[in-house]
């Protein structure tokens, strides 16, 4: 692409406009010329302007209340002291609950995890079976998760909890969320699903990695453990190695203690899918890998 | 730059970012306070629901409180910022919830959503100001290119979309929309200097 179509671009990207198929290319672009990317500043300032072309709505105080709540909720606790209690929930979100006593587990797993201050401050909710039993299955995002990467989780959970406090329709939609977690369950466990164990490279030899995958439904999952943190602008990407060439997958980056997940879809039409991959490139991504490499592996 | 419009202003959306980057939930109150109306608006233009701006405006407020800390002032406005990722927060969810129910598209031409309250007086006071030098350069656009800006940026619809419903090619559409961008920045790089954000 001549570098006057990339200006075109940055300006449609800019408008909201771009078409996704085009994003890559020009996200590529951005990470190399400045030029553009100034372009693409003062352009982005004009098009926020066009806010002033809606009215502005405040929004109801209540909803002042549960934002600033749940924000100090979220606020800084050492993330070591929330693992011990995502086992927990792992414990209990295994058992199917008997819904008789599903209301008062959730309460207790609510208050463990430091979360129950959330729902005594809606006396609208009522916290029956069925709420809890929701709740339950909120929770099993915890035991998808193999390792806590409780601070995104608790906020997950909290925004789920959120909502039984509003209206059946959003449960129903609610549900469509929990019904994806459940999915990555599934997939962790399913017969069907294969997994491919990858070893550290020479740049990171104590990094571990598996991805769990399944050509029916396209989904794959990785989960890494001790790899090294990603410099500022750098990010992990994963690579589907099929046919001996590289695919582009998702970018993800390691929290404090070096783990990591990526929820991830296979390449459509991709060949014998053989290998997987991960390199460290920028954080926008590449179309081939240009990084070192730090994890690699074969379907087992 | 367009930061050169109102530095103070701009200035203090910096320092609040760094608070709220730092945990400060005061720092993050006040900008609350500055932005969720002018947010919320743009929410409920996009999504047309009052139930689906407020879920949007909470992820809003979970993503700047979490990801403040990336916030990189040498590239751009603190306000630009938060426009931009509330504006794909809603297209995100307008895809999510147009997947399941394929609503029908109003026009972005169209005035504030039905159930829209009454603005404050703080609200008339910004738009009186920064809105006034908005809107009458955007009345200077092209008609033609005044409606596919503002269908892309708060229709919601994609370039193909307003396309097939504009009966256009989808080459003319884009041309318009770049054109009408690139005309609308250049009149206010011109005329925001002595303008209050």
């Amino acid at each position: 692409m001549r570098h006057e179509e990339y200006k075109e671009l940055l300006v449609l990207e800019a408008a909201g406009a771009v078409d996704p198929s085009e994003l890559r290319a020009l996200d590529e672009h951005l990470a190399s010329c400045a030029e553009c990317r100034g372009e693409l500043d003062e352009l982005r300032d004009a098009a926020a302007s066009l806010v002033y072309a809606v009215a502005p709505v405040a929004p109801p105080p209540a909803r002042r209340a549960r934002v600033l709540e749940q924000v100090k909720t979220l606020g800084a606790r050492p993330a070591d002291a929330e693992a011990p209690r995502a086992a927990e929930a792992d414990a209990v979100a295994a058992r199917p609950p008997a819904k008789a006593h599903a209301a008062e587990e959730a309460r207790r797993l609510l208050s463990r995890l430091g979360l129950w201050q959330i729902f005594r401050a809606r006396p609208s909710l009522a916290f029956g079976a069925a709420a809890a039993v929701i709740l339950i299955a909120a929770l099993g995002l915890l035991s998808a998760s193999l390792w806590g990467r409780t601070h995104e989780l608790r906020a997950e959970v909290a925004r789920l909890a959120e909502r039984l406090g509003a209206s059946e329709g959003d449960l129903a939609r609610e549900r469509g969320q929990l019904a994806q977690a459940r999915e990555v369950n599934e997939l962790l466990t399913a017969p069907e699903a294969r997994l491919a164990n990858l070893a550290g490279t020479k740049t990171a030899p104590q990094a571990r990695a598996r991805v769990a995958y399944d050509r029916a439904s396209g989904r794959a999952l990785l989960l890494a453990y001790d790899l090294p943190p990603a410099p500022a602008g750098k990010a992990y990407q994963l690579w589907f190695i099929a046919g001996g060439k590289p695919l582009p997958g998702g970018l993800f980056k390691a929290d404090a203690r070096g783990r990591a997940r990526l929820d991830d879809r296979l390449p459509a039409n991709a060949p014998t899918l053989s290998a997987f991959a991960v390199t460290l490139e920028d954080e926008r991504g590449e179309q081939t890998p240009k990084g070192d490499m730090y994890l690699l592996g074969a379907e087992s | 730059m367009l930061s050169q419009a109102r530095p103070e202003s701009d200035a203090q959306d910096a320092a609040l970012l760094r608070g709220v980057a730092r945990g400060d939930e005061r720092a993050f109150a006040d900008l609350y306070d500055r932005y969720s109306s002018i947010l919320f608006g743009l929410l409920l233009r996009i999504l047309h629901s009052r139930a689906e701006a407020e879920d949007v405006l909470q992820e809003v407020c979970l993503q700047v409180w979490q990801q403040a800390r990336a916030f990189d002032p040498a590239r751009g406005r603190p306000f630009t910022w938060l426009v931009t990722l509330t504006r794909s927060r809603a297209i995100d969810r307008l895809r999510a919830v147009e997947s399941r129910e394929r609503a029908a598209r109003r026009s972005a031409e169209e005035g504030p959503a039905p159930d829209s309250e009454v603005e404050t007086a703080d609200d008339a006071a910004v738009r009186s100001e920064r809105g006034e030098v908005v809107r009458r350069a955007l009345s200077e656009l092209p008609e033609e290119q005044r409606q596919a800006l503002l269908l892309a940026y708060l229709g919601g619809m994609s370039q193909s979309e307003i396309a097939t419903a504009e009966g256009l090619p989808l080459g003319t559409v884009k041309t318009r929309t770049r054109a009408g961008l690139k005309k609308l920045s250049a009149l206010l790089r011109n005329r925001l200097g002595q303008y209050a954000v």
